[in-house]
């Protein structure tokens, strides 16, 4: 018996050399691939950026797959952005489980990267543990609204301007009384979208209504347009979703069922131009660009940075042209004026946020 | 050819692997935290599998487990000492034995499927923990839905500074011999292996078949939940959401490639173990991407399934070997 | 009323897919092999009916094709047990992880720039009353397995293998190719419900976007008896409870949602409780036959 195991064992060890000149081939045919796809992307706009980043080191810890939409995506495409405009040199780790962040950022800061980013508020009580023992490296974190003020920078997008514009616009929108919300995860950034979008629309007319339905792990297009179905069912006029890759799923309910979609942290308008009125934008890729050029300049402080409409970092796209057919008029002015009002000071979002009733 | 074409890369990829999961005091210090929860899964599924029930409901036990361990570390500090870690572990324990029991009770009051209702009863237990740490068991202070942290008393004791690596390797490694003395001596356990092996006959012997499977979904339960409580008085010492990341299934399978043998469980849940964290490593010090990994992961565990090694010397000899392990292993 | 339509088409919406690969479960069930694999092999057929669809720009192609190759892939899968003994659960959870990998790695590097540009994946046109063919053939399926297992040659020997295998050795069948017909058949069958699935349903394609629904038509197999009327009650029956939950959801913070969202697992639970008194389970059911010599 003891023998058979053994051979067992014997037999992984063994497979596991054979099989990874496999993954090392796959590897190295893939890697020219994606640096072209970079390459072509960034080559138009900047053509002459200063490398400042040469020499220095980023690596990235992602708690989802860098595939999706909207939040580990396009942080993962900032990431990109500073190896090819800055000339860092960069890694990451997508799917970190929470067990083994301790274990990543440890190996990461003993690797000598110099500035590592933890994309995620999840990350950041074991960063603050992890950045006492490497003094002089930097760590970024999302969501971070507090830092230990020595080595660790706070990285946020403010979630509520997010939900905030997305709200105001809903509901100015006709024959509106009650806005259906997917929520992607009860999660701070996705509750924080859901409470600016409240806030938004209380701040247009405080008799809408609004609803909102959780999906669970299995967020994804099919289970997100049930969702979406049983919003419109309850009497919902208007709908958005924090589920990311899930939102194709909403956006053909509401196309379904003849109504309009605002959406968020990506531009939905390609999935179907006719119900998605417009997207607000998360920049997430510009502000990890940020960060890095501010640390390559040695000019990152230890402070939660703040980006949101003010900053230019939270945005809604142009209005696509079938939208600007269903919007009213006063609708597309109205919302000019908020936000300049949001950029001039005269509306402040969290007051507005602090301001709602429980729920 | 393929091996000189990108010998270079491929070579370095292995070294990340193994070195990840073995080399260094780090690294097999994690490697071994990892193992000891597989191991600990992985005896939910043997010790039930024994008496001839499918358990893949180690997940759900884990969790459980893992919330009743923690609200005993985070409420239970009016207990001196040692018994405040003792207590959590043990309500672990009983928090596993109970969602592993409730199984065991369907089957043996109303002969339901152990297999769908254990799986079913993983998505519940994970609604369970998350609507916990979202309401009940919040940390205020927190923005992220943790809940409060674990007391010291009822933190695992770290056994080798500078790493990671606490008393819940012990733990592990005492469920396993209790699992091995258990079943090889006492004659409750040689009762369900009678079981196990023909339950026409173990009825014929009188024995109280139903009982029996009752109280071994219970204990393999609540040694999934022990594995939970490992992971957060050991490991994260905050319950959140979806913290266990699959240990319950990869620990079922470390359990049945070693055909349930005691000292195969431990090397296979080491390997186990080690291609986790080996596969991190490749992550983080390489660029080959993680769904690559998993490739490489799964096609290895399907190609030691297929025993090519045992096939190739003596072609024909499989039949008997087959039959003859699978006896061996009961 | 039109609520309890809408009830009505969201339950179907979720069923159909889940029922085809369920019935593709059943067939192999049926002939004795325990099939973990099908949430793979949904999704495997996913990806190649939607690479397929996407490129011609017809939905009818891209079922065609996604649903042979899922059959092809289904025999190879078999050969894999049957040559080799292989656990099957392990097996099975393996081959899933698999497919996850091999289908997110090909989709990243290949597909996913280029189907961002357009996502929306070419649909069935032909729509009467509302649902497209697939519908309408799923639950026309489910009568014509029953007699299929029932009263012709083919299904006789599918259930018989999985009966008893040594019985139909002794006759002169052989057992092998016997569970290889039924793991093609059934294979084709979770290939449709793959396929129908990307692009009836969803109409893009997403990494891991089967999400468990393989393993939720294994379980309603076994739930429903290993009968093709039973698992579509079984289907419909989880269809209904996630369907209830969304709409318990959208009606009001009444109950925190995740008790909410434990409603189709609950009601699966119970629903075993009250009605499985006897598994009526294949005999030989994932135990790896080997040949009397």
């Amino acid at each position: 018996m003891k023998t058979k195991i053994n051979i067992t064992i014997i037999a992984l060890l063994a497979l596991i050399l054979t099989i990874v000149p496999l993954a090392g081939c796959n590897n190295n045919a893939s890697e020219p691939d994606e640096t072209t796809t970079v390459v072509t992307e960034t080559d138009a706009p900047e053509p002459t950026s200063d490398l400042i980043g040469e020499g220095l080191k980023a690596a990235m810890l992602l708690p989802g797959p860098i595939s999706d939409i909207g939040y580990n995506g396009p942080a993962y495409e900032g990431l990109l952005r500073i190896e090819s405009e800055l000339a860092y040199e960069i890694s990451y780790a997508e799917s970190v489980d929470p067990a083994d962040y301790e274990n990543v950022l440890r190996t990461y800061a003993q690797e000598g990267y110099n500035l590592i980013f933890a994309h995620g508020n999840q990350f950041l009580e074991t960063v603050t543990i992890v950045a006492e023992e490497f003094p002089d490296t930097w760590f970024a974190v999302t969501s971070a609204f507090t830092t230990n003020e020595k080595n660790i920078s706070g990285m946020n997008l403010s979630s509520h301007d997010v939900g905030f514009l997305s709200g105001a616009l809903m509901a100015q929108m006709p024959d509106v009384d009650k806005i259906g919300m997917v929520s992607g995860a009860e999660i701070p950034p996705l509750v924080m979208i859901y409470d600016g979008l409240r806030a938004g629309a209380a701040y247009i007319n405080p008799e809408v209504e609004i609803a909102n339905v959780y999906t669970d792990a299995r967020a994804d297009m099919a289970a997100c347009k049930e969702a979406a179905v049983a919003l419109l069912d309850s009497g919902s006029d208007i709908l958005s979703t924090t589920a990311g890759t899930g939102a194709p799923g909403v956006i053909s309910a509401a196309a379904d069922a003849g109504k309009y979609f605002v959406g968020n942290s990506s531009d939905w308008s390609s999935v179907d131009p006719e119900t998605v009125l417009n997207s607000v934008i998360t920049d997430w890729g510009s502000a990890v660009v940020n960060t890095a050029t501010l640390y390559a300049k040695g000019e990152l402080q230890p402070i939660p940075y703040m980006n949101g409409i003010v900053e230019g970092a939270v945005y809604f796209l142009e209005y696509g042209e079938h939208a600007l057919e269903v919007i009213p008029e006063e609708v597309l002015s109205r919302m000019d004026t908020i936000i300049e009002d949001i950029k001039a000071g005269k509306i402040i979002i969290a007051d507005e946020v602090a301001a709602l009733p429980e729920e | 050819m393929l091996i000189e074409l990108t010998g270079e890369s491929a070579l370095d990829t292995y070294k990340v692997l193994f070195e990840g999961a073995f080399i260094g005091k780090n690294n097999l210090s994690e490697t071994l935290i990892k193992s000891s929860i597989l191991l600990l899964t992985g005896l939910s599924y043997a010790f039930v599998a024994k008496v001839g029930l499918i358990n893949i409901g180690a997940e759900g036990q884990l969790y459980i487990g893992a919330a009743c361990s923690a609200a005993v570390g985070i409420y239970g500090t009016f207990l001196p000492g040692a018994l405040h870690l003792i207590a959590a572990l043990l309500a672990g324990f009983v928090g596993g034995m109970i969602w592993g029991g409730i199984v065991g009770f369907f089957k043996e009051r109303f002969g339901a499927n152990e297999i769908i209702t254990s799986l079913m009863m993983n998505y519940i237990a994970i609604l369970v923990v998350s609507y916990l740490v979202h309401e009940p068991m919040k940390d205020m202070s927190q923005t992220y839905p943790y809940s409060y942290r674990v007391a010291t008393s009822a933190q695992l004791p770290r056994i080798l500074t500078g790493t990671r690596l606490h008393a819940g390797l012990f733990v592990a490694l005492l469920c396993l011999f209790f699992y091995w003395i258990y079943y090889r001596y006492t004659s409750s356990g040689y009762r369900m292996r009678v079981i196990g092996q023909n339950r026409l006959n173990a009825e014929y012997a009188g024995y109280n078949v139903r009982k029996n499977m009752f109280a071994a979904m219970a204990i393999g339960g609540g040694f999934a939940g022990l594995g939970g409580a490992l992971e957060i008085l050991g490991v994260q010492f905050r319950l959140f959401d979806n913290f266990s990341s699959g240990y319950g299934f990869d620990g079922i399978f470390a359990a049945i490639l070693a055909n349930l043998h005691p000292l195969g469980m431990i090397l296979t849940s080491v390997v186990f173990g080690g291609l986790r964290n080996g596969g991190l490593m490749i992550q983080v010090k390489t660029n080959v991407s993680s769904t690559l990994t998993s490739v490489v992961q799964s096609l290895v565990i399907i190609l030691v399934l297929m025993r090519i090694f045992d096939r190739l010397p003596i072609w024909g000899k499989k039949h008997s070997n087959q039959s003859l392990r699978k006896r061996s292993s009961d | 009323m039109d609520l309890v339509l809408s009830f009505l088409t969201s339950v179907i919406r979720q069923t159909v897919p889940i029922l085809y690969v369920a019935l593709g479960v059943l067939v192999i069930q049926t002939s004795g092999i325990l099939e973990m694999a099908s949430e793979g092999k949904m999704l495997l057929s996913c990806f190649i009916t939607a690479i397929v669809a996407f490129y011609t720009g017809s939905a009818w192609i891209g079922l065609i094709v996604g649903t042979l190759a899922t059959g092809i892939i289904g025999v190879i899968y078999i050969w894999l047990i049957q040559e080799f003994h292989l656990n099957q659960i392990i097996v099975g959870l393996s081959f899933n992880t698999l497919a996850l990998g091999i289908t997110s790695l090909l989709f990243r590097q290949k597909y996913a720039a280029v189907m961002e540009m357009n996502p929306i994946l070419p649909t069935f046109e032909f729509r009467p009353a509302g649902f497209s063919i697939p519908v309408y053939v799923a639950f026309l399926m489910v009568p014509l397995l029953s007699l299929f297992l029932k009263r012709t040659t083919p299904g006789l020997k599918i259930r018989s293998v999985g009966e008893n295998p040594r019985a139909v050795e002794s006759i002169g069948l052989s057992v092998k190719r016997v569970r290889y017909m039924s793991g093609f058949l059934g294979s084709l069958l979770i290939g449709i419900g793959g396929a129908f699935f990307v692009l009836g349903v969803s109409g893009i394609f997403a990494e891991n976007m089967t999400s468990g629904r393989g393993y939720i038509a294994m379980t309603a197999v076994s739930f429903g008896k290993f009968t093709p009327i039973g698992t579509l009650a079984s289907v419909v029956l989880f269809g209904t409870g996630d369907a209830l939950q969304y709409r318990l959801q959208a009606a009001g913070n009444i109950i925190p949602h995740q008790f909410a969202q434990m409603v189709p697992y609950l009601m699966t639970v119970i629903a075993l409780v009250v009605f499985a008194k006897n598994p009526n389970s294949p005999s030989s059911l994932g135990k790896p036959y080997y040949k009397s010599r």
